[in-house]
């Protein structure tokens, strides 16, 4: 699965190669998820044979929406093989998704996203800083979207330095002596995009990071309501810090590994392991690129849960395929944020508001 | 005089503030309202007053956008008032009814308008009221919120014997308002019903409940399949006025679709029903669909894992989604939040209710039944089941009498006098 350049196969040749994955993750989860196997055999007509007809396209494997996740425990793999629980992130009640990892689904996600990463930093491991707080580590028993992020995207680094104490203040003295360690040379940021701009971008310290290269992600819902764009977001933190190689990317907990990185042109790309297909919000058929539409994306990473074809919430354009300025292949999308639904209030919860 | 409050006040209670959203500003706004006499049934005020509301709701450009408010504005007009006086009256002729006292309401979260039902039909009784409404920010309950204020400004009377406040769940402000009323009203979900019953009252105070309920409707296949296209046309209307408001999700709003005749008759009449039904939406309302089609979606992956669920009738593609059941039960009902989505079962003879029917069941929307028909299978009955049988167009609308309750009746007290020839 891992021989390839993640961002080197042209579409007719990912088409193939996608498509032998996803159908045989389909028939996997068919016969290993009982839950599964009723949705697809009730919504999408699947019959008990299902090993007789393949998908000769993408758009035609069944998707089940993300929020599934959060009423339906769907796993395919017995509960003594699951290693870790990812819950969305926030609190653990009742409204969280809950996605059920076994060692080799871990496994692949981390691999998949060693791939992507090292492509953009030239197959290199570089000092580190995490802008976030070390004892969101401590407490395990919060194993959310934000920490299954972090002990990602670590690996691709060393030396790593928490940027935040417990109060997400800057542990000034801790980050002075790294950049002085490591003064000549490239320095890798991580961290979740709404921290980034709260606690380093507004922090009162004058700091050069013209060596960084930072990476962040988690969504834009926050700083949307402060009227910070991705282009003001860049703007900002290169007058800030001599910050010049940000890169944003696309993720979330139903497909962790297979994330979407921005490249220097400012766009999200598909890497092998993954694809998109934008459809209409109301009639769900494929739209062509350049419209609007829900995102559905596939990931051939998600074994021991059904969650390699999930249509999010989020409305998104592809762009393009195979033909980004930036040079890498594969399909390449913007991301326009959550899709407006109608608040739905059951008769109930007059005590609980 | 005491002024009347425009604004949102926040009031301390011994410990824990509560919101006062319309009523009289007052130091002691509790204190005030124990003092305050009750007033006798349809007391001149109340008519008045509601009148007046009404009125004003029909002249507020802004209100009259929201049917649910015109619908209510209707339901207030002074001849409808009057009409619930004669009726009223008609029924304890030759005998004395007197209001209760104070009822403290709390009103549904979802259907932002059945606080104004609970409390004006409470005050028609000549009751003082308590209203705990849920907190919003939604638009439309902030202006009738302010409609409710003007209208009680010029009406001090009523002003001085109602409070309608907010605050967060908590068990000790309820428990204050409880121990001061004579009668409680609980809308809401079972979860609440639960939550506040626990909470004590005093030793000769009233409650009543309304828990989460379900609801169907039955249409009779032959009668709509010879019905003429105009019948047809202010059927389909009148099935989506039922469940267009409130996304579908009231306990009133029709969940469950029966179709009553032979197999051959019923699948004949559920294509073109449904085909009309998809029409209209597409027609009149698209908004609809897409502001509900991914939560839709999602409940609909959730009921088709469901082992109760036979088929799935459509496409992905269809506004709305059509599931086939043989059987439904509690966990059925309860995963239903309504968004365009029906469970279809099918009978060949109404009898067949019985085994259907449970004490979760309120309303029936009915199409192509008699009024004996039903008369007659009610009143057999095996178990608790169905508060109101109504047409098409109808499921929404509110009554006095509720999940069984006489209201009006709930909401006063009957005087035991003896007549005696001579003198008492």
């Amino acid at each position: 699965m891992f021989n390839q350049h993640p961002y080197l196969t042209p579409k007719a040749n990912k088409k193939k190669w996608l498509l032998s994955y996803l159908n045989e993750l389909t028939k996997y989860h068919y016969k290993h998820s009982p839950q599964y196997k009723r949705i697809l055999q009730t919504l999408f007509l699947f019959s008990e044979s299902i090993d007789s007809k393949p998908f000769t396209e993408l758009a035609s494997l069944p998707y089940i929406p993300s929020q599934i996740f959060k009423e339906l425990e769907l796993k395919s793999v017995d509960n003594d093989q699951v290693r870790i629980t990812l819950h969305s992130s926030g609190t653990t009640s009742k409204n969280t998704s809950r996605i059920f990892l076994d060692q080799e689904t871990s496994e692949l996600q981390k691999t998949a996203l060693n791939k992507i990463l090292l492509s953009l930093l030239g197959n290199t491991r570089y000092p580190m800083i995490i802008v976030d707080s070390l004892s969101l580590l401590k407490n395990r028993a919060t194993f959310n979207a934000r920490l299954a992020a972090i002990l990602g995207f670590m690996r691709c680094g060393f030396d790593h330095l928490f940027l935040l104490d417990e109060n997400m203040q800057i542990r000034t003295s801790e980050l002075q002596q790294f950049l002085k360690r490591y003064e000549t040379r490239k320095i890798l940021i991580f961290g979740f995009t709404s921290l980034i701009w709260q606690y380093l971008y507004k922090s009162p310290f004058e700091l050069n990071l013209q060596n960084g290269v930072l990476i962040h992600g988690g969504g834009w819902k926050k700083l949307q309501e402060q009227a910070v764009s991705n282009t003001k977001f860049k703007a900002q933190l290169r007058d800030r810090f001599n910050l010049t190689e940000i890169y944003n990317y696309y993720g979330f907990i139903e497909q962790t590994g297979s994330i979407f990185l921005e490249c220097s042109e400012g766009v999200l790309h598909t890497p092998i392991f993954a694809d998109i297909i934008v459809r209409d919000s109301v009639s769900l058929k494929p739209v062509p690129n350049k419209k609007i539409g829900l995102l559905q994306t596939l990931s051939v990473l998600a074994r021991s849960y059904p969650g390699h074809s999930v249509l999010t919430e989020d409305l998104a354009v592809c762009e393009g395929e195979d033909d980004c300025r930036c040079g890498r292949l594969g399909k390449y999308f913007t991301i326009l944020g959550r899709h407006a639904q109608a608040e739905l209030r059951g008769c109930s919860d007059t005590y609980t508001n | 005089m005491l002024k009347l409050n425009y604004e949102v006040v926040v009031i301390h209670t011994q410990t824990k503030p509560y919101k006062i959203l319309a009523g009289f500003k007052d130091s002691d706004p509790l204190e005030l309202l124990k003092k305050e006499s009750i007033l006798f049934p349809f007391a001149e005020a109340s008519v008045n007053f509601i009148a007046q509301l009404s009125k004003n709701i029909f002249a507020d450009k802004q209100l009259r956008n929201y049917p649910e408010f015109i619908s209510l504005a209707h339901w207030l007009r002074r001849a409808h008032i009057i009409e619930l006086k004669n009726e009223f009256q008609d029924q304890f002729k030759d005998r004395i009814t007197l209001s209760r006292g104070l009822i403290l309401h709390f009103a549904p979260a979802n259907v932002d308008v059945l606080f104004v039902y609970s409390w004006l039909i409470s005050l028609l009784a000549g009751n003082k009221n308590i209203i705990r409404i849920s907190a919003t920010t939604e638009k439309r309950t902030g202006l009738l919120l302010k409609k409710i204020r003007e209208t009680l400004e010029k009406y001090p009377i009523i002003a001085s014997r109602t409070l309608i406040i907010t605050y967060p769940h908590d068990t000790e402000i309820t428990k204050q308002f409880s121990m001061m009323c004579d009668c409680r009203v609980i809308w809401g979900g079972d979860h609440t019903v639960q939550t506040i019953r626990s909470i004590s009252l005093p030793p000769h105070a009233t409650e009543i409940v309304f828990p989460n309920r379900f609801s169907h409707a039955l249409l009779c296949s032959n009668t709509f399949l010879t019905a003429s296209a105009e019948e047809k046309r202010v059927l389909i209307e009148n099935f989506a006025k039922d469940f267009l408001w409130h996304h579908q999700a009231t306990c009133s709003s029709p969940k469950n679709v029966i179709w009553l005749g032979s197999s051959d008759r019923n699948q004949e009449a559920q294509t073109e029903f449904w085909q009309k039904v998809n029409s209209y939406l597409i027609e009149k309302n698209p908004k609809w669909i897409e502001e509900i089609k991914l939560k839709q979606l999602t409940l609909a992956f959730c009921l088709a894992a469901h082992p109760l669920v036979e088929k799935f009738t459509d496409t992905l593609q269809s506004p709305i989604f059509n599931f086939k059941i043989k059987h439904i039960d509690q966990s059925l009902r309860y995963l239903h939040k309504g968004l365009g989505i029906f469970f279809e079962m099918e009978i060949r003879d109404l009898r067949e209710l019985y085994a259907i029917l449970d004490s979760k069941d309120q309303t029936i929307g009915s199409y192509g039944v008699s009024q004996n028909e039903w008369k007659e299978l009610v009143t057999k009955l095996p178990k608790r089941a169905i508060d109101r049988i109504v047409p098409f167009g109808q499921m929404l609308n509110f009554s006095p009498v509720w999940d069984g309750y006489s209201l009006l009746t709930y909401f006063t007290r009957e005087l035991q006098f003896f007549e005696n020839r001579q003198s008492l």
